[in-house]
């Protein structure tokens, strides 16, 4: 096999020419809308697509949700309760999430055998393991590259949390246009509204005067780059006016009350709010789950908020005919041991694990893998965080299997020695 | 192949002859021996490359003031003051520009700027925080003070193990990595090789043919016995271990049969270690145990430092060369810095590998290596592209390029065939070197089997000795107790036992006797055999005397050939480098040929368009007129017809009319007539008289029915002219409405024709924009015309300072800090005691010494505190390539909306806005504003601009809208770019 690197790639140079044949056919600073690139018919299929990833942080417990083992030594306490979808069982903590079954997929089979916090979260959010050598993007990072039209003027990668805060560095080498940006349930987006004592007439007149020195600049020159970097200032005047579809308290009082009246509902309902306006990826963190003490009191609190705003979504999601085109994820970054210690806790588990899915491409009403008896160890169909990395970008239409050029870089976009879940995509 | 190696030694010694000349020369020396004009300043023939390998007329040099504007940010971080600005534009001194680089690289802003240089370019901004990032930056600057060559720096951080208190920052390329061996694998091979081969970790790397697993782990082998190691009874502090012990095997993940391999240290230019001692476990170590560091003796890391930044590394030369040259020029001549391969050659390789060589020979001179390229033209060149050549020009230099390809082709072929052969004549000589190992091992076994005969004899000779002494003894006593008994027989005679007993003592003398005979006839056999052995060993060892001696000249002869096949190697390698060059040189004129043929293909549609648009207007004319003129003949035509008409109905009257009076006549002759008769029957002259009245009436009716019947006549014949007018017009009717299809049917054509030929144009506008801007990128790439490089973080951040005169504001702050703590320490001080005067006064300077010191130091952490927010905001993510531009919208809006920004435009003393807020004159305003943030002279348009603007708003608005024109200066593209 041959290189093909920028040096003379014949990619490469299309890229460059539908960038150039952009310029020829939008004028100067007049044709801003007009410089969007040609997109392939692969891209614009995957345009509508999204992606929602709810972070159960700490490690949530498969037997307690996913997987329940009633009536056994590791079983617990909770009973497992009939779905929508006959035959399937989750854990009766989950008894609204039960009548949404028939949308949603479960992978009973997961073994990433990592027990460490940090770890098992980069695993599980990058699907690759860390390694000292080099750093891999986030499924957000990689998701906003594939999907999102670079004309667009919101960011593509977004973490939902409680308070807007800086943008991360998750994107590695797709550089800080994917990184994802932390806008909160309260204070919606930093930056996004004009600082205080600037009129929108002096703001008008300061963006006019850098045009216009732009202007100027570029009938000396113009390049990719600097196309980029005033498109950039154009895009932040796009974003400041539609800044509102940050702010949750938008939506009517009755969505906040299905969601439910809690950090966790409004978090997911911002969330829907920021994918209804095609950002490509939202993720939403649920907090602690790491419950070497009480596991089953915790669970019994957790999984009743993340129930209700879980249930919520779905139903909000099909019920807006958006389920079809987003990918919903539920992770952790590793399951509790079947095990249930002395403090009546389950401790760090990564061999025999649960997620679930729904949405986008997903099987409706599958169940992939299993584990044994006492859910000790996987007794059917295992895969790890390399497989579901793949399943989830192409449950959305990307081809995890392809390239990102970068910088003159060919990088592929997931993990080459892994490959997704056919059985479960559509 | 040669089949006998004994004669074609002489051959062999000829060619080594041949050979030795260019053979000694290392990497480094190639130069001097190679190039006649080596006695040329280095700027110089870096321009010459540039521009003997482009067609057609490079872009001008830059003006002062971007010349001023771009040093400063390459050689110091950030832009030139308002004064400093000044100060360059007013020297008059034809040297000023090579004067400002001097003065650049002398600043003490040098060595802060490129120990961030140097650190991004090792670290890429990742800090695993083992070793403090400032001490990090602290040793960089230091060896930068210090002026180190560049070999001796890398070779400090390679072989750093954080144990020497010193360079103990130096581990940090290590340290902060975690040692992790794949990690440094990767990082050692990209950062100071230029090769990303960290795709060959599991396999051969997919898409680079020239990346090999095994030489992933040639370098892996020299890491992969160190370690981290944290110091429990110290906080757990890091350090670079290394065992002595371990070896790397590996299998390729696409084929898992073929096996694990195994490979030495080695680096790809092919260094190995080939001098590592064997040691026993036992001496292996200078620290071993449980819970201390290890330290080998012999250490494959120290040794990895030695070989990698060794002058004959080319590969380490090449990569700094080609990283300092695309800090300067935007780019590296191998684009991406980290992908040097075979496929990915670089934009002029001959002047790459001089450039390598040049920076060995100037001993790994940063500075030099720096001021050389800064004082090149090809540095010096306007951002404006140069005119296109003539496709005369282009065609002309295609067919040159296109010989000299051929050439250097048919070069290239023999070259191999020489290298091979000379491989083939190293391999023969190593073969017969081997051979008379293999003599020199039979031999020295030879000697040994006659040395263990000569054993064997000599133990058996020794052995026997004493049993000869101990038998020689027992025959003496036997003798002698045998005499004693014989005397005693004799004495005693009749004796029987006693007869007996000397008789049996006499037989047992006897058989002694003769087993002393016996053993001495052994010993002798033995001597004689230790004799034979010994001769036989003796002339086995002349032999192999022979034979070693010998080995001399085979070994002489092996590397002779070694550097026989060195010589040849680089004279191929040299015709490998001159055929990329000349075909990347033939790529570019292609892509020139390319635009030429687009503009050629554009004009002939355009003139075709031009025809047929001609074409067009004059048989639009023509229809216009036939149209016309068609109209006109209409119009008559119309017109003729109502005249036939109206003549046809007056004569259809009059006919009618002259019917009737003929009808009258007729009755009234009948009436005469009839009147007649009666008159004749009655003869009344009445009726005669009323008859002939009636005939009389009849015949003047008659009459004038004649006169009547002649005027339609007239009439009808009028009526004819005027239908043999109308068929006329008909007929020209005809013609001109069939000669108006034609016409039509033309212009229809016509119109298709010229609507062809405009999409035809549309489309190689298209064609011609591409090319244009394919060939502006190609000559950015290739040099001959400067290119727009984005500022770093930390350059945004500090010529932000500059730009806007925060550093003044900075300063007082930092002085009032400085005074404040001193104060407090001094207030400290007068509680203990009283403070010491010095005599001498030495004390005011030393204190003054440390106040600035103080001071500056405060600054410098204002500054980069500002630094730090662009960092966080511009730079790619941590650990990947920081070459890699991006434009998010997150930066737009810090820029446009956050906090710090608006802050930062605060005036207050001695800054720019506090200047521009004292000043009244607009035009001054522009100046100032101009020269402070974008390092020129506002054009006529540009005073307007803001005259215009300011005038606009105000008089109380005025601090905003100097706020609003700065700010619009600093978010321009201008600011953004060094140009």
């Amino acid at each position: 096999m041959k290189c093909n690197y920028s040096c003379n790639s014949p990619d490469h140079s299309i890229a460059r020419r539908q960038f150039m044949g952009g310029i020829a056919a939008g004028g100067l600073f007049a044709g801003m809308g007009a410089f969007i690139r040609p997109a392939t018919a692969a891209q614009l299929q995957s345009q509508q697509k999204r992606v929602i990833s709810i972070f159960l942080s700490g490690g949530s417990s498969q037997l307690e949700t996913w997987d329940p083992k009633p009536k056994t030594e590791t079983g617990g306490p909770f009973r497992a309760i009939p779905t929508s979808v006959p035959g399937i069982h989750i854990s009766e903590l989950l008894p609204k999430t039960a009548e949404q079954m028939h949308h949603m997929a479960l992978i009973r089979s997961v073994n990433t055998s990592q027990n460490d916090h940090g770890l098992g979260r980069y695993m599980m959010e990058t699907g690759r393991a860390k390694s000292p050598a080099a750093d891999y993007p986030h499924l957000g990072a990689v998701t906003a590259k594939a999907l999102t039209d670079d004309s667009s003027p919101l960011p593509g990668h977004i973490h939902v949390s409680s308070g807007a805060g800086n943008r991360r560095n998750d994107s590695a080498y797709l550089g800080p246009k994917y990184s994802s940006v932390v806008v909160g349930a309260k204070g919606g987006l930093r930056n996004s509204a004009l600082p205080g004592g600037m009129t929108a007439t002096v703001d008008e007149q300061r963006h006019a005067l850098r045009r216009s020195v732009n202007e100027r600049f570029l009938q000396r020159r113009r390049t990719a780059e600097t196309d980029a970097y005033t498109q950039s200032y154009e895009q932040a005047i796009q974003l400041m006016q539609r800044r509102s579809i940050f702010d949750v308290e938008q939506e009517p009082s009755t969505a906040i009350e299905r969601y439910g009246d809690h950090e966790l509902g409004r978090q997911c309902l911002l969330a829907r709010r920021l994918l209804e306006n095609d950002i490509s990826f939202v993720q939403v963190s649920h907090s602690n789950y790491d419950t070497h003490n009480e596991n089953f009191n915790f669970h019994l609190e957790q999984m009743g908020e993340f129930d209700q705003s879980f249930s919520a979504l779905i139903d909000d999601l099909a019920e807006k005919g958006m389920l079809d085109s987003t990918l919903v994820i539920v992770m952790s970054e590793f399951g509790r041991t079947p095990r249930i210690n002395r403090y009546y806790g389950r401790d760090h588990w990564g061999k025999s694990w649960s997620i679930a899915l729904a949405g986008a491409g997903i099987q409706k009403g599958a169940v992939i893998g299993a584990t044994n008896k006492d859910g000790t160890e996987v007794s059917d169909r295992e895969v790890d965080h390399g497989n579901l990395f793949h399943t989830y970008l192409q449950a959305v239409g990307v081809d995890s299997t392809g390239e990102f050029e970068i910088g003159g870089r060919n990088i592929p976009i997931a993990d080459p020695a892994a490959g997704p879940i056919e059985e479960l995509l559509t | 192949m040669r089949p006998n190696w004994q004669s074609n030694l002489g051959a062999l010694s000829l060619c080594l002859a041949l050979a030795a000349i260019t053979c000694r020369n290392s990497f480094a020396e190639e130069r001097a021996a190679n190039e006649p004009s080596a006695q040329r300043p280095l700027h110089e023939r870096i321009d010459d490359a540039i521009e003997q390998s482009h067609v057609g007329p490079v872009a001008d040099i830059a003006t002062d003031y971007e010349f001023v504007r771009r040093s400063y940010l390459d050689l110091i971080g950030r832009i030139p003051s308002a004064a400093e600005v000044r100060e360059f534009i007013d020297t008059d001194n034809s040297s000023k520009r090579s004067d400002l680089i001097e003065k650049l690289l002398d600043s003490s802003e040098f060595n802060r700027h490129f120990a961030i240089v140097l650190d991004v370019m090792l670290m890429e901004r990742f800090d695993g925080k083992k070793i403090d990032s400032k001490q990090w930056r602290r040793f960089l600057r230091n060896e930068l003070e210090k002026k180190s060559p560049y070999n001796e720096i890398a070779r400090k951080i390679l072989a750093a193990d954080g144990a020497d208190a010193a360079p103990r920052a130096a581990a940090k390329f290590y340290l902060d990595r975690a040692v992790e061996p794949h990690a440094l694998t990767r990082n050692v091979s990209r950062m100071f090789l230029g090769r990303d081969i960290q795709c060959a970790q599991c396999h051969d790397h997919p898409l680079v043919d020239d990346y090999l697993q095994s030489e992933y782990y040639g370098v892996f082998a020299f890491l992969n016995r160190s370690y981290l190691y944290e110091d429990a009874k110290d906080n757990k502090k890091p350090y670079v271990g290394e065992k002595a012990e371990g070896g790397v095997e590996f299998e390729s993940v696409f084929d898992p049969d073929a096996g694990k391999s195994t490979t030495a240290p080695m680096l790809i230019d092919g260094l190995a270690l080939d001098n590592e001692p064997v040691l026993d476990a036992s001496e292996a170590y200078i620290v071993h145990g449980k819970d201390v560091r290890s330290v080998p003796k012999f250490s494959r890391r120290e040794q990895l430092a030695r070989l990698l930044t060794h002058d004959s590394s080319s590969a380490f030369a090449t990569n700094i060369a080609n990283r300092l040259w695309a800090h300067m020029m935007g780019r590296g001549l191998v684009h991406p810095v980290d992908l040097h391969h075979s496929d990915n050659p670089a934009t002029h390789p001959e002047l790459l590998k001089f450039l390598a060589q040049a920076f060995i020979a100037s001993e790994f001179d940063i500075r030099e290596f720096l001021r050389q390229i800064a004082s090149t033209k090809t540095y010096q060149r306007s951002i404006d592209t140069p005119p296109i050549p003539q496709l005369e020009l282009v065609e002309e230099r295609r067919s040159s390029l296109l010989d000299q390809i051929v050439a250097v082709d048919n070069a290239k072929v023999k070259s191999l065939d020489e290298l091979i052969e000379f491989n083939q004549q190293l391999q023969q000589a190593r073969k017969h070197l081997a051979t008379i190992d293999d003599k020199i091992t039979t031999k020295q076994n030879e000697i040994a089997e006659q040395n263990k005969k000569a054993d064997g004899d000599n133990k058996a000779l020794s052995s026997k000795r004493k049993q000869l002494a101990e038998k020689k003894t027992a025959a003496a006593s036997v003798a002698s107790a045998a005499a004693e008994a014989k005397k005693a027989t004799e004495a005693v005679k009749n004796d029987k036992a006693l007869s007996n007993a000397a008789q049996t003592l006499q037989a047992r003398a006897d058989a002694i006797a003769k087993q002393v005979a016996n053993l001495e006839t052994q010993l002798e056999q033995h001597a004689k055999n230790i004799q034979s052995a010994n001769d036989a060993a003796n002339l086995l060892r002349r032999q192999k005397q022979r034979l070693i001696s010998e080995r001399m000249i085979a070994a002489d002869l092996v590397s002779e050939a070694r550097g026989a096949r060195r010589a040849f190697q680089r004279r191929h390698e040299e015709n490998v480098v001159r055929h990329r060059d000349l075909t990347q040189q033939l790529a570019a004129v292609e892509t020139t040929a390319r635009f030429q043929n687009a503009k050629d293909v554009l004009e002939g549609h355009q003139t075709k368009a031009a025809n047929v648009a001609s074409a067009l207007e004059v048989s639009r004319q023509t229809r216009a007129a036939t149209r016309q003129n068609l109209a006109g003949l209409m119009e008559t035509l119309k017109q003729t017809q109502r005249k036939y008409d109206t003549q046809l109905a007056q004569l259809t009257a009059s006919g009618a009319e002259l019917d009737q009076k003929r009808e009258l006549i007729d009755t009234i002759r009948e009436s005469a007539a009839t009147t007649r008769e009666a008159a004749d029957q009655l003869q009344d002259e009445a009726l005669h008289n009323a008859a002939q009245t009636l005939s009389n009436r009849a015949d003047q009716l008659a009459s004038d029915a004649q006169a009547e019947a002649d005027n339609i006549s007239e009439r009808q014949q009028e009526i004819d002219k005027t239908q043999s007018a109308i068929d006329n017009l008909d007929l020209t009717i005809m013609q001109d409405k069939s000669e108006l299809t034609e016409l039509e049917t033309k212009v229809t054509q016509l119109e298709a024709e010229l609507a062809a030929a405009q999409t035809a144009i549309a489309e190689s506008e298209v064609a011609v924009t591409n090319a244009t801007s394919d060939l502006k990128e190609l000559w950015a790439d290739r040099f001959v015309v400067r290119s727009l490089k984005p500022l770093s973080p930390e350059q945004m951040g500090r010529s932000l300072v500059f730009a806007t005169g925060l550093d003044a504001r900075f300063q007082r702050e930092a002085e009032a800090e400085w005074e404040k703590s001193n104060k407090e320490q001094q207030d400290k001080a007068k509680e203990g005691k009283a403070i010491e005067k010095d005599p001498n006064g030495k004390s005011s300077d030393v204190d003054e010494l440390a106040r600035r010191s103080g001071i500056s130091a405060l600054l410098e952490k204002r500054i980069q505190d500002v630094e730090q927010v662009f960092v966080s905001l511009y730079a790619a993510p941590p650990g990947s390539p920081q070459d890699v531009f991006s434009a998010t919208v997150d930066q737009a809006l810090f820029a446009a909306n956050d906090g710090r920004m608006r802050g930062w435009l605060n005036p207050s003393e001695g800054t720019l806005l506090k200047r521009l807020r004292d000043m009244t004159d607009d035009d001054s305003i522009a100046h100032e504003i101009y020269l402070s943030v974008l390092t020129r002279k506002p054009s006529e348009m540009e005073i307007k601009e803001i005259t215009d603007y300011l005038a606009s708003r105000e008089k109380k608005e005025r601090l905003p809208a100097l706020q609003a024109i700065l700010w619009g200066l600093l978010t321009s593209l201008e600011f953004r770019f060094n140009h």
